[in-house]
């Protein structure tokens, strides 16, 4: 009897075998699948990672405002350089500037004229359009010493760029500093005409554009635009001398 | 030595066991969740997916009516709930019956197209050409596609019809090789409580690697950090995966009934094999 006891007990000493034995199971399991499954799987696990972020996503905001607007008797944060000419100059110190990232709202552009007043972020997607104008991601932002290129819809915020005339002033107000132009001229062209606009101007100019022709319904391939050149304001400094 | 090795034999025997429960377990999950037709739809009627829908389309409709001349008050009955329900269910009928799974937008232009007309008259708009008019049909039809496409879907309907296919078969096959290791793990031992050790635990052990699973992914909270820009593919998604998570720690917790079950039936015909 006892000897039975010895034979039928002695492979479950305590029950231990009741929970070593599954969590084996389960680690040779995952390892089973891994040797099987890795190497087929490993790119599209790769490419999951990149539909997931650190957080959860917020629907409840749909842009970032990073807009303080420079109020008349503030000062910015300037340096004093020697430009190409050997003249001294102040440029906006390059840490007291917070650039924009895409979808950002980060100035507003006023033509008094027109009667234009709108929010203006950096990127031009449906966003950045649906509330205000926005400036094209692949152009540069006021102060930096580049084009500008500004879009608009034609029946929001754009709409006054109809009354657009040469001599007018354009105000775009940032976080950085303020700056303003002087429209010099106006002109319809092509959606695809890419010579209504140069991106590697070494000058600073701001183009506006919107579509054409004002008030009429339908989605047309023609562009209104709107071309303006720097009066006033502190450049950005960009480093080196 | 001789038992030594049985018990190795027996042991193997019952991880094969476990494997075969774990690849039955995710099949009839698999069946009764991601490849079940009414699956999706049961979860986007609980998501609220067609409002979500409703008013991301019109929100995108919107902003094509700022570039094209339209007020957003147009756009206040375009769309249509029931409409864009009845083209879900067409399309994702039509992928799980191995179709084209073309999305229709044939009701969206004739509504739009009537509310056009509607509008013109009543506000006298001039219309630049018909030429810009049927752009505009066109690239509002277009976003109202886009928009019920379900992403990655695509991708992902040959294989899920593939194996919608073998399903039955495949459930079948391990049921059945389940059946045979359970009936050679009872006969093989001279001593029956042996067997329903070895049995319990492979139950153990398809209870721990199933459960991991869910375990891992809701303690986490890793399928709530996905990155979708639509907030209704966004509740839809995490619904159904959770979905699965809860079908997969159900499974999980039938395992750990069983596996108790086992363990309690053990003790006793191990009592009673030591009394005789």
């Amino acid at each position: 009897m006892s000897d039975k006891k010895v034979r039928h007990g002695h492979r479950s000493k305590n029950g231990k075998g009741f929970i070593i034995l599954p969590i084996i199971f389960c680690l040779v399991t995952y390892l089973v699948l891994y040797l099987a499954f890795v190497p087929s799987f490993s790119p599209i696990i790769s490419a999951m990672g990149m539909f997931f972020s650190d957080n959860e996503k917020d629907y409840s905001t749909e842009y970032d405002n990073i807009f303080v607007p420079v109020s008349e008797n503030a000062t910015v944060p300037t340096v004093t350089k020697k430009d190409s000419d050997g003249k001294e100059k102040s440029y906006v110190k390059k840490d007291s500037v917070q650039y924009p990232g895409y979808g950002n709202l980060f100035g507003e552009l006023i033509i008094s004229d027109c009667n234009v007043d709108a929010n203006l972020f950096f990127g031009d997607g449906d966003v950045a359009l649906r509330n205000g104008v926005g400036i094209y991601a692949g152009s540069f932002v006021p102060g930096y010493g580049g084009t500008i290129l500004v879009a608009g819809h034609n029946n929001t915020y754009f709409n006054g760029l109809k009354n657009a005339q040469v001599g007018q002033r354009v105000e775009i107000k940032t976080s950085y500093g303020n700056y303003v132009y002087e429209i010099t001229d106006t002109a319809v062209k092509s959606a695809n005409d890419s010579s209504a606009y140069d991106l590697s101007a070494d000058y600073e100019n701001l183009i506006m554009y919107t579509c054409y022709p004002f008030d009429e319904l339908g989605l047309t391939s023609k562009r209104f635009f709107v071309y303006a050149k720097l009066v006033s304001g502190t450049q950005i400094d960009k480093g080196g001398n | 030595m001789h038992s030594k090795i049985r018990g190795i034999v027996f042991c193997l025997l019952s991880f094969v066991l476990s494997f075969v429960l774990l690849l039955l377990s995710i099949s009839v999950m698999l069946e009764a969740t991601i490849l079940n037709p009414s699956y999706i739809l049961d979860n986007m009627n609980t998501t609220n997916y067609f409002t979500d829908k409703k008013d991301e389309i019109t929100r995108e409709l919107v902003d094509l009516g700022y570039a094209s001349g339209l007020e957003e008050s147009f756009f206040g009955n375009v769309v249509e709930t029931v409409t864009i329900h009845d083209d879900t269910e067409d399309y994702l009928e039509s992928y799980y019956n191995g179709g084209s799974a073309k999305i229709s937008t044939v009701a969206f232009r004739q509504r739009f197209n009537s509310e056009l007309d509607s509008y013109i008259k009543k506000n006298n708009v001039k219309v630049a050409s018909s030429d810009s008019r049927e752009y505009l049909i066109n690239k509002a039809a277009s976003v109202y596609e886009a928009n019920l496409r379900i992403p990655m879907f695509s991708m992902l309907s040959p294989y899920l019809t593939a194996l919608k296919d073998m399903m039955p078969l495949l459930i079948g096959g391990l049921v059945v090789f389940a059946a045979i290791l359970c009936v050679i793990i009872i006969f093989a031992n001279r001593w029956k409580h042996r067997a329903v050790r070895y049995i319990c635990y492979a139950t153990s052990g398809t209870f721990i690697t199933v459960g991991i699973i869910p375990a891992v992914l809701f303690s986490t909270g890793y399928v709530s950090k996905i990155n979708i820009e639509s907030r209704a593919f966004y509740n839809l998604f995490v619904q159904s995966i959770n979905s699965v998570l809860i079908a997969l720690a159900i499974c999980s917790a039938v395992f750990l009934i069983i596996s108790i079950g086992l363990f309690f039936l053990h003790k006793n015909m191990r009592k009673h094999a030591s009394e005789e």
